[in-house]
């Protein structure tokens, strides 16, 4: 009866320990993860790539060199990869003025273009598709035109850097041209609204944005936060199972060995799903870059066009269009070309920019992703479409680059959870 | 009584409780051809457990994912009776340096019996995907560790032999 009534006790000590461990520590978890929110993004792009590069270390392992020097050589070798790909998109990424003058070409271009099509070059009744489409078009053309013109000040900081600039680039010149055209364009379209713009733009006198402080401050805070992806990458790699071993040593012994199996199978079908969609990803990226190279794009562009398209194609549906867009929009403001196919041209880019996305589109789905993915993990339509809408109103472009990994992982959790479950007869 | 197939022909006269866990993995006959070093890292992998008197170590039927090296305690190897009335049958009692469940650490077929715990226990729990990832990693230690689990399996089915036979013949 004692025995029983001590047994008791010990029973209600140990759910009144366990219970109140567990609500501790959820709700540390949860203040942490609010508290370092700004932290999870570089941490899992860390535990990412350590998670992509453990089978590598495996190889190096095999070849005989020791654990240590492996992961040093991983580092050096993802680091070396990562600065080399930093430096050439730094190469490219234009300063402010640099900016000004992309978004003079782009509103030109845009409008080049689109009067084009819609034939409004040559005569101001435009062709069929202007008849048929042009009232659903304009308005749209309008908010993208009033969205990349320049403001006041812009206007003031680019007539400035066109002064003084001209001489020394020749290209300025037609760029001043296209900047004349496009005001142009604005004070037809915006009427009245644009003179006023004009009016603030006489008495606006500053001319310089007081915001490179801010610029500097904000590229420091990014530095020291993304600092914590190399080292999550290296202290997950240098751990052995400690951390593992940790975790499993406060389930209880019951559910222990089902636990161990179902992290292990949840391990592998993760980490074959997220290195085949690295591979296959990447696969796309290099074609787009091969590709758009062979059609004449700068070698540093196609790089930076092929890295964002490969990127994008981790989201389904959507990331194909995103690689499009990008092209079509190196297409359209294209100035040169030096295309290694011989019947390129600049006129006919836009097209050769479909056909790379196609090529790199029908391989993926033909070739990349039955030979990479197989049948690792399939989800259904409707909650791919509904997981990357969600992810991009929660966390945007990462949230909707991160969604589908995310939906994989929770799923292959449950489905192993259970299956577990059912195994050991616990359920 | 012991049964002969269950008893530990392998148990170690050291009391294995307060060595440290290369040192003791050393002595177990699955580990015994490893260097120190590699020991040591067979014992990064391996799980601590400490059992109740009383608590179920596995059940059969259920899926094996993992070998059992007693370090202090006591197990008992059962046949549940099917009936539930509690007169399970006993086949064994293994003690400190003994291990079972090894022929989890080759497939995931059902355990051919249950293990009960008969005393307080530390045990080690040496998990198939632990030892599959060391194949790939450190294929010395990962073939060591096969070959001498191929000579226990393949003593003990000896062992079965030359009991069936002795039982024809009587």
């Amino acid at each position: 009866m004692i025995l029983q009534a001590q047994t008791k006790a010990r029973l209600l000590r140990r759910w009144v320990i366990y219970g109140t461990t567990a609500a501790f520590l959820f709700v540390l978890t949860i203040f942490l993860l609010y508290a370092l929110r700004s932290l999870i993004l570089p941490s899992i792009v860390g535990a990412l790539f350590a998670y992509i590069c453990r089978p590598l270390l495996g190889v190096l392992k095999r070849e005989g060199l020791s654990h240590g020097v492996a992961i040093m050589a991983l580092f050096v070798i993802f680091g070396g990869v990562v600065m080399g790909l930093v430096w050439q998109i730094e190469g490219i990424i234009p300063d402010e003025k640099g900016k000004l003058v992309l978004r003079t070409r782009i509103q030109y271009k845009l409008d080049e273009r689109y009067n084009a099509v819609l034939g409004k070059d040559q005569d101001k009744k435009g062709n069929l598709i202007n008849q048929l489409f042009g009232s659903e078009l304009q308005p749209m053309m309008d908010r993208i035109n009033n969205a990349i013109m320049f403001d006041p000040s812009e206007r003031i900081d680019f007539e400035i850097y066109a002064s003084e600039e001209m001489a020394k680039d020749p290209m300025l010149e037609s760029y001043y041209g296209y900047y004349l055209k496009n005001i142009q364009s604005d004070q037809k379209r915006l009427g009245k609204a644009f003179l006023k713009h004009r009016a603030e733009e006489k008495n606006n006198t500053t001319g310089v944005e007081p915001g490179g402080g801010k610029i500097l401050s904000a590229i420091g805070d990014i530095i020291s936060l993304w600092i914590a992806a190399p080292f999550v990458f290296l202290f997950l790699l240098f751990d052995e199972g400690q951390i593992k071993k940790n975790l499993v040593y406060l389930v209880p012994n019951q559910y222990f060995e089902m636990l161990l199996t179902m992290i292990d199978n949840v391990d592998e079908a993760i980490g074959n799903y997220l290195r085949g969609t690295l591979v296959e990803c990447s696969l796309v990226g290099v074609t787009f870059v091969v590709c758009l190279y062979l059609i004449g794009v700068q070698w540093n562009f196609a790089l930076i066009i092929g890295i964002i398209a490969g990127l994008a194609n981790a989201i389904p549906f959507l990331g194909p269009a995103i690689g499009l867009v990008v092209g079509l929009g190196y297409a359209l403001i294209a100035e040169e070309a030096t295309p290694l196919i011989p019947w390129v041209n600049l006129d006919n880019m836009v097209l050769w920019v479909l056909i790379t996305v196609a090529i790199a589109q029908g391989l993926d789905n033909a070739v990349f992703q039955p030979i990479v993915l197989g049948s690792a993990v399939s989800l259904h339509p409707l909650v791919v479409i509904i997981g990357v809408m969600g992810g991009s109103i929660l966390l945007g472009f990462s949230g909707m680059l991160f969604a589908i990994p995310a939906i994989v992982v929770c799923k292959v959790i449950f489905v192993t959870f259970f299956q577990q479950m059912k195994a050991y007869n616990i359920i | 009584m012991i049964n002969p197939f269950w008893g530990n022909i392998f148990e170690h006269e050291k009391d294995p409780s307060q060595i440290k866990t290369e040192k003791f993995l050393l002595q177990i006959p699955l580990f015994s051809q490893l260097t120190k070093k590699e020991a040591r890292k067979v014992s990064q992998i391996v799980h601590e457990r400490h059992y109740q008197a009383g608590e179920v170590m596995f059940q059969m039927g259920h899926p094996g994912a993992a070998m059992f090296i007693i370090k202090k305690g006591a197990i008992q190897i059962v046949i549940p009776n099917a009936q539930g009335d509690g007169s399970d049958l006993e086949l064994a009692t293994l003690k400190s340096g003994s291990f079972l469940g090894e022929l989890a650490l080759l497939d995931d077929s059902p355990r051919s019996a249950s293990a009960i715990v008969a005393e307080s226990t530390i045990a080690y729990a040496f998990f198939r995907s632990d030892l599959n990832r060391l194949i790939e990693s450190d294929p010395a230690i990962g073939s060591k560790i096969l070959k001498e689990l191929a000579m226990i399996i393949g003593q003990r089915l000896k062992h079965t032999n030359e009991q069936l036979l002795s039982k024809q013949k009587s």
